[in-house]
């Protein structure tokens, strides 16, 4: 066969080409691998400062009347230092004036501190800040331990203890003071402590440490008080990840939410996305109901048609194209979730429907000993909710229903017929063999089996001066409830950081996952379908090829493969980052991102292709790329500016191939896929695609006075996907905020604690799915002339191009409110969003007259609003009981405003694309459909095409003609609200959490097509069994939700069922070990839990699960139930 | 900010001239997997590859799969959905043929589809490199193939959009025209067509030729009226030197027991190189080869053994030693294979239009099987006939309508599936997933068909005496008693269709383009007698399809009517 094109002429082009991309992938190479020797060069090299030479460093400063925290801030972006203390202590808001021109430090802070009653030690890097208690004369320098013999006071008994995080780790620099006096003391550097207390048991000891959240103990009669804090996961100084960079919380103009993963760290949750899910408004999370599956996941309302989808997904600052399973939950530090168009701009058109950034944990920042953390956990899998299929007995009774006027007494049919039996209405042979045996397979029950899920995680972080590292290994493996469905993962973790110099650092963060999805289960479509009256094998145990006869094969031939389905992925970022000298404040990092997936995919099974046997290889895999160049320039001019700029140009390209390799008729299958030439006839198919990006962006965050902020972004998109003459667009976001709570109507509030207003407005583009703009031409095997003839290729254009396709544009506001009553007891967010998105990229329905079907266009707009509400309360807070709850709300809606613009029908309205199931006014998921006017009962006249047990359609437009005009909107598709509920309560070394989640629908929203796919009729449904749920007509059931079985009419009525639910998701009992007990066995802390996963569900839904939306299909999977039992130890 | 604007800019200068200097070079967009048109339709072979897609569209319309040879079939004087399905296959009009069913749709977007690709190519032709020589072939291939498509879709439709040019932006004010106008445009495709394409023996097996393009030329001008047309085209066809009935056993199975008429439909048989001169156009199907459609491991290609043949194996019944003496697979034997006993003939197909003479070679036993002989060796009965028991095998009303009825052998290969499907090779039991195909070439046109045709063009021309000797030729093959002129009505000639073509014709479109659609079933097809009680319940409207309610709905610049009787208006 002669080539279809023409290749030459491009050939000479090519070369060159190929030559220039191999030059600068050798250069890319020798970068990547000079990182990779630096950081190894310098692990060794790392110098330890001691405390005495951080005192030593010399440093100016100079201020005039400022906060003394804002000077120690100073102090700490300008040398090697970081500051602990509570602000509360230090009164950090006071005024100073300082100047020093090249002093030592140490000198520094005793001009800073000492006038102010403060006193410091150095503790590596870290100076604690303490206030000098009266009646003591420490010296600044002097030991903790000497300090705290030197306390002078009237004595009554002592106490002592140490104080850790929650993970068991030391803090040094806590303070402690003994509540309603000044006396009080700080942690030393294994977090111990030891105070003087009056004798009696009134005394109380409050804790606090900057970061945490404050503990208040009674001490009782006790001699010993080892407590741990927990971070203060609240706090509005938090920092969150906002892509090429972190904000403080409370500086963000956007809509950010850094979710709680830490809530769900007990719940057996394979793939991080169920760590999410209901937790935070607005980010939609699907459930899974098999082995390692993705769930599916969305930011706020649809935004787009026939647009990408895909929520962007961003870890450690790399677009991350890999599945979201190939994560160790265990590896991730935290989630940051960007939902607004100004705070996505960042990412431009790629961050269309949202931003889920994660980063993984790294060293922690400070020296510290390696800390070893294992984590175990075995969990059962049952299913949360049971259908059942008909056994013999209701199988039988059920044939009698569908030949209801054999089997019954006209003229009503409600009384048996008398000598009815099976045999009368039944054809296929093995059937009545069958039901003359006795024979009563439960083929759902041979199917299923409860599961299991183990997850063993082991990990080493540390860090000395200069090189930080966390190290991790996990291991799970998954048993669902499915014969066959497994899952089974390994996953490896390295990420590094070393600091070169001390204005270059180099760092990797990579990861590699090994999943293992071998193993094929039972074909379920064919499970809920045979009829119990046979079974899968016969007398000697082989399988029967075709139980009922009938062509369907028996279901577990697929079953019966030798599978082997491994999906690999390695990622590994390498950055740089230099503080570039001659400007402060200016740093340059390079982000260096690979990501490579390959799935191997082989299978053989001899009873495949009607028993001929059949096997094949499928080898695909994806790589893709990132460069980022990220420039970042902060300062702050005076006390009142405070600038942040953020540049980046950058690079992406994705790649794609895959080769599948198919022999089947083969003789026998001894070698399985492994010598796929002797199958008879072998086929061989390949496919090859890859995408470019090319984008700059640039965001200043501009802060006066703490009170006014503003962002704005300007990011330029250029991508592969579209049209010749549109391939890169600019668009331009800008947020501002108002921090209500500085001003000084506010500023001395009891009540209110921080109160912000945020607005931001943006527009960003979306993709286009590759190659979308060309008219495509299929080449195939087309035609054999003669009999032993040749295959002859043809070639046929199957799309239209689409010179003209370009980017659809999303453009919105989002109007916020941060708020925090009572000192932080109540803290929240409130958003209001609105968007339009323009441009829709559509595959417009075009009549089959041209030749083609649709076309991908740029249509008209939809617009999407909501409302997100999240409100977090420590309700309860006595000295050991705590009560934490956490509610989240999230409502969208959205709408098409307009589409081709046409109004061909005069009406002077627009016009819908109802060909396409779209209208104007209406949601994208509408439900245009027949409505029922009930179902025909006997006695009742049917209309034409309509038989006594179909539904009778309701004739709305009264032409006295049942047709598609007789379609009307029933409802929608998508939910009216969702809304998640954590409470959390603490007692001791006990904490207990349970997560509710729900999604309503309200009356006609969050519907699902709740029926078998095709009620089925004539020989198959008499041959097939189904669902005992389904609710069918039968002249004793004339009100039944669905038609009779034995005929289906013209027109098929479909039933929409309320998909709202209920469910109590995640329930977790843990126990953290006593930590003098703990120290006695030499750990640093050691958990204990047990938890509970989806263990009640509250809905109307017919079916396996109304999140999954698996109703009374043949296919359907229920989702899990699980029950786990863990441990969590740190040494 | 001085600072800022010194350093910074030049630095930002630097790298984005360093990502972003060759944009135009990075964004371009190149598919790996997939040719563009752009570039595709330059040489000959460029076009030879169009054409061979025009080839396999049209199979796949006419001929592959399960539903689509017996959309033509279902519902009309030739046979019934014995399957008891009234909203599929026809088993009642009403609930089956909606403008949003999908045999509606389906044709509709298939003949569209051979069209629109006929279109590009010849509207890329004028720009190629072709030859004028090379571009007349072409362009009389792809003529033929908008021609039989434009004439399939007038008797299916009637009247509908002509669209000649290759669409390059989204049209969406279609509207339709006469049918008339419809089938005047097929035969100025199928004139030039008949002009230009090569004579039968100057082309591989299963190509089309000048002949190919005579008789649905002559067919076209019978729609028209045009009779002198119509019988000028037909003998082209029938004088042609290398074309003639075949009259003597020939082919792979010639030294068996059977008739010519037997080895006519044999594997193997269909082709010129297997000596046949009858076939004008045959389908190819190949089992096993890229491109031939047929597997031996799924059911594809042409169904009509699954349907058409009844499933014996599905009698209860068992002999005196509770032995079933049908085994319980499907058979490679004249019991129909892997049939399931679907499409039920009408009785006027099995049984009255044979009255007119029994003793038809096109109803022997070999061509029309009455008849079987048990096929389980363990049963007492092994050998013995069905009919020898035939109290027993008629008592339940699938028995005759599904078990087992008279059926035409051409639906399937008796001793002749391909070896994978045997499941076991002695008994020739069939695996019953993947067997229902028949696994031969089809005959799209067969010359006797062109004589029946010349005939109806003689009597519309009011020559009843050559119609009757047209007639004869094909009768005097089979040895069946000749007709005389007096006879000669439009149901004698439909009816000696039947006889002589039987399921290979797509009755369909004869019915609609007569009009008689209507008149026949509800004349000769009474249905499934339990489920459809008042027959298929076909209505005058039923005489063409509706017009795709999806096609109505797309085209939104401008109103597609539909056919009366399918709408309120």
């Amino acid at each position: 066969m002669p080539n279809a094109y023409p290749t030459k002429p491009f050939k000479i082009m090519k070369l060159k080409h190929s030559t220039q991309r191999f030059a600068l992938k050798i250069m890319k190479w020798s970068f990547f691998h000079l990182c990779i020797a630096v950081i190894f060069a310098n692990v060794s090299l790392a110098l330890d400062l001691s405390a005495q030479e951080v005192l030593d460093q010399r440093i100016s400063v100079r201020a005039v009347d400022q906060k003394i925290n804002t000077v120690l801030a100073y102090i700490e972006k300008n040398s090697e230092v970081k500051f602990s203390y509570s602000p509360n202590l230090i009164q950090a808001s006071r005024k100073v004036t300082l100047n020093a021109t090249n002093e030592k430090l140490s000198a520094v802070l005793d001009r800073l501190l000492v006038p102010h009653n403060l006193s410091y030690e150095a503790v590596g890097k870290r100076i604690i800040l303490k206030r000098v208690l009266p009646g003591t004369k420490d010296k600044a320098i002097a030991p903790i331990k000497q300090q705290t013999q030197t306390i002078k006071l009237p004595v009554d008994r002592g106490i002592t203890g140490r104080v850790t995080d929650d993970q068991g780790e030391a803090l040094p620099g806590v303070n402690i003071l003994l509540k309603t006096t000044q006396r009080g003391t700080t942690t030393d550097q294994n977090g111990a402590y030891s105070l003087s207390i009056p004798d009696g048991n009134e005394s109380t000891l409050v804790f606090s440490f900057v970061g945490y959240e404050p503990r208040e103990v009674e001490v009782g009669n006790q001699s010993t008080l080892d407590i741990s804090l927990s971070p203060d996961q609240k706090s509005l100084n938090e920092v969150v990840v906002v892509g090429y960079g972190t904000q403080k919380k409370s500086d963000l103009t956007g809509s950010v939410v850094r979710a709680n993963i830490e809530a769900f760290r007990e719940s057996p949750n394979v793939n991080l996305a169920q760590s999410l899910q209901g937790t935070v408004p607005g980010l939609n999370i699907g459930q899974t109901s098999s082995a390692g599956q993705n769930p599916s996941i969305s930011i706020r309302g649809r935004t787009t048609i026939n647009g990408n989808q895909n929520v962007l997904l961003v870890v450690d600052g790399i677009i991350f194209t890999g599945s979201m399973s190939d994560l160790n939950p265990a590896d991730i530090a935290s989630v940051d979730v960007l939902k607004d168009p100004s705070s996505m701009a960042i990412f431009g058109a790629q961050a269309a429907n949202g931003v889920i950034l994660i980063t993984t944990k790294g060293g922690k920042q400070q020296a510290s000993k390696p800390v070893f953390n294992y984590s175990g956990s075995y969990t059962t899998q049952t299913p949360s909710n049971t259908l059942h299929l008909f056994d013999r007995e209701g199988f039988i009774k059920k044939s009698a229903d569908i030949d209801w006027e054999k089997a019954f007494v006209a003229p009503d049919y409600t009384q048996p017929k008398p000598g009815f039996t099976y045999l009368d209405v039944v054809n296929d042979p093995p059937l009545r063999t069958g039901f003359e045996n006795g024979t009563d397979y439960d083929w759902w029950g041979n199917t299923t089996n409860p599961g299991f899920i183990t997850a063993h995680n082991l990990s080493v972080s540390g860090s000395s001066n200069e090189t930080s590292y966390f190290i991790s290994g996990g291991y799970t493996d998954q048993k669902g409830f499915i014969m066959n469905d497994k899952f089974k993962r390994v996953t490896t973790r390295i990420n590094l950081e070393n600091k070169i110099f001390k204005w270059f650092t180099l760092g990797a963060q990579t990861f590699g996952s090994f999943s293992d999805y071998s193993g094929v289960s039972p074909a379920l479509s064919g499970i809920t379908i045979m009829p119990p009256l046979v079974s899968p094998t016969d007398e000697n145990g082989e399988f029967i090829l075709n139980p009922t006869g009938a062509n369907i094969s028996n279901p577990f031939l697929v079953s019966a493969a030798d599978d082997f389905d491994k999906r690999n992925n390695i990622f590994g970022n390498f950055y740089a980052n230099i503080e570039l000298p001659f400007v402060k404040g200016l740093t340059y990092r390079v982000n260096y991102g690979h990501n490579y997936a390959w799935d191997r995919h082989y299978s053989s099974n001899q009873y495949a292709n009607a028993a001929a046997g059949e096997a094949y290889k499928i080898n695909s895999n994806a790589y893709d790329w990132t460069l980022d160049n990220i420039l970042t320039y902060k300062k702050a001019f005076g006390e009142d500016h405070r600038l942040d700029v953020t540049l980046v140009a950058g690079r992406r390209e994705r790649m794609y191939e895959t080769t599948n390799a198919t022999g089947t008729n083969f003789n026998n299958l001894r070698l399985i896929y492994n010598d796929l030439s002797l199958g008879t006839i072998q086929r061989v198919t390949s496919g090859a695609w890859n995408e470019s990006y090319l984008y700059q962006t640039g965001r200043i965050n501009y802060e006066f006075k703490y009170r006014y902020l503003l962002t704005a972004t300007l990011r330029r998109d250029g991508f592969s996907g579209f049209a010749d003459n549109s391939k890169t667009a600019l668009f331009p976001s800008i947020g501002f905020g108002w921090v209500v709570s500085e001003e000084e109507f506010l500023k001395n509030s009891s009540a209110i604690t921080h109160l912000k207003l945020r607005g931001s407005y943006g527009s960003n583009g979306n993709l286009v799915s590759r190659y979308s703009s060309l008219a495509r031409l299929n080449i195939y095997p087309a035609y054999v002339f003669g009999d032993g003839g040749s295959t002859e290729f043809g070639q046929v254009v199957t799309t239209l191009a689409n010179p003209n396709l370009s980017w659809e544009t999303t453009t919105g506001f989002n109007f916020g409110l941060d708020f925090s009553f009572l000192k932080n007891r109540l803290t929240g967010s409130l958003d209001y969003y609105r968007t339009t998105t323009n441009d829709l990229i559509f595959d417009v329905s075009i009549p089959e007259v041209t030749g083609f079907n649709q076309i991908t266009s740029n249509v008209g707009n939809i617009a999407n609003r909501g409302i997100e509400l999240m409100l977090n309360g420590k309700v309860l807070d006595k000295g050991d009981f705590k009560w934490n709850a956490n509610f989240n709300l999230a409502a969208n809606r959205n709408r098409v405003v307009s589409l081709l613009g046409l109004d061909n029908d005069k009406d002077g309205e627009e016009d819908d694309l109802v060909g396409s199931g779209l209208f104007i006014g209406q949601p994208i998921g509408a439900i245009y459909d027949y409505e029922s006017g009930g179902i025909i009962q006997i006695g009742e006249e049917a209309p034409k095409g309509f038989f006594v047990g179909t539904h009778r359609i309701i004739d709305q437009n009264n032409d006295d003609f049942i047709d598609a005009n007789d379609r009307v909107i029933r409802g929608r598709t998508e939910p009216a609200y969702n809304f998640g509920f954590l409470n959390e309560f603490t007692y001791r070394d006990f904490t207990f959490r349970f997560f509710i989640n729900s999604i309503q629908g309200g009356k006609n929203s969050y519907l699902g097509q709740n029926m078998p796919n095709g009620l089925g009729i004539g020989d198959n449904i008499r041959r097939n069994n189904f669902w005992r749920e389904l609710d069918y007509w039968t002249p004793a059931n004339p009100g039944a939700r669905y038609r009779g079985l034995d005929q289906g009419a013209a027109t098929e009525y479909n039933y929409y069922g309320n998909r709202s639910f209920v469910r109590l998701q995640d329930v977790t009992l843990a126990y953290n070990l006593n930590a003098t007990l703990i120290n006695r066995l030499g750990m640093k802390g050691v958990k204990v839990f047990v938890s509970g996963k989806n263990l009640a569900t509250l809905t109307k839904w017919v079916g396996w699960d109304p999140e999954t939306g698996s109703g009374l299909t043949t296919n359907g999977r229920p989702v899990m139930k699980g029950v786990s039992v863990g441990l969590d130890v740190r040494f | 900010m001085k600072h800022l604007k010194n350093i910074v800019l030049p630095i930002l200068v630097l790298l984005f001239v360093a990502v972003g200097c060759d944009e135009k070079e990075i964004l371009k967009e190149v598919p790996l997997d997939f040719a563009s048109p752009e570039n595709s339709f330059v040489t000959v072979n460029d076009f030879n590859s169009a054409v061979y897609t025009l080839y396999d569209l049209t199979r796949q319309t006419l001929s592959d799969g399960e539903h689509r040879p017996l959309d033509y079939m279902y519902g009309t004087d030739l046979g019934y959905n014995g399957a008891q399905q009234l909203n599929l296959r026809f088993g009642s009009y009403p609930a089956t043929l909606t403008p949003s069913s999908d045999p509606a749709r389906y044709h509709w977007q298939q003949y569209y589809k051979i069209i629109s690709s006929a279109n590009i190519i010849l509207n890329r032709m004028t720009k190629s490199k072709l030859n004028a020589a090379q571009q007349k072939t072409i362009e009389a291939k792809a003529k033929l193939f908008r021609g039989l498509a434009y004439r399939n879709l007038a008797h299916l439709y009637g009247g509908v959009p002509i669209e000649l040019e290759e669409v390059s932006s989204p049209k969406t004010d279609y509207v339709r025209a006469p049918r008339e106008k419809v089938y005047q445009q097929a035969a100025a495709d199928l004139e030039f067509a008949a002009a230009n394409l090569p004579a039968v023996t100057k082309v591989k097996d299963g190509e089309v030729t000048n002949l190919a393009a005579q008789h649905l030329l002559a067919e076209t001008y019978v729609a028209l009226k045009r009779f002198p047309d119509a019988i000028k085209a037909a003998s082209a066809v029938i004088a042609d030197p290398a074309t003639a009935l075949m009259q003597n056993r020939f082919g792979s199975r010639a030294s068996e027991p059977g008739d010519v008429y037997w080895d006519l439909f044999r594997r193997f048989n269909q082709n010129r190189s297997a000596g046949n001169t009858e076939g004008i156009w045959v389908f190819q199907y190949e089992v096993d080869v890229p491109g031939g459609v047929i597997r031996s491991s799924s059911k594809e290609g042409p169904q009509l053994e699954r349907d058409c043949a009844p499933r014996p194996y599905s009698f209860p019944y068992k002999d005196p030693k509770g032995i079933t003496p049908f085994l319980s697979l499907g058979v490679s034997d004249y019991t129909g294979g892997r049939g399931i006993g679907r499409f039920r003939g009408t009785d006027h197909y099995t049984y009255g239009i044979w009255g007119y003479d029994w003793k038809d070679m096109r109803n022997s036993e070999f061509n029309f099987v009455r008849d079987v002989a048990f096929n389980n060796p363990k049963s007492v009965w092994y050998g013995q006939k069905l009919s020898d028991h035939m109290a027993m095998f008629r008592q339940r009303t699938d028995d005759t309508i599904r078990n087992f009825y008279p059926y035409q052998s051409k639906v399937t290969t008796p001793g002749q599936h391909p070896a994978e499907l045997f499941v076991d090779p002695v008994l020739k039991t069939l695996n019953a997933s993947a067997t229902g195909t028949t696994y031969t070439d089809q005959y799209l046109i067969r010359l006797a068909e062109t004589y029946l045709l010349r005939a109806e063009a003689y009597l519309g021309a009011g020559d009843a005496a050559k119609a009757a000797a047209d007639i004869n030729i094909v009768r005097a093959r089979a040895k069946a008693k000749p007709v005389t002129p007096a006879q000669v009505t439009i149901d004698f000639i439909l009816d000696e269709r039947m006889r002589e073509l039987g399921v290979e014709e797509k009755r369909r479109l004869t019915l609609n383009r007569l009009g008689l659609l209507y008149e026949r079933t509800l004349k000769y097809c009474n249905g499934h007698p339990t489920a459809a009680k008042y027959g298929v319940d076909v209505a005058p409207h039923n005489n063409l399809f509706p017009i795709p309610f999806s096609e109505i709905e797309r085209n939104t610049g401008a109103v597609l009517e539909q056919n009366p009787g399918y709408s309120s208006k």
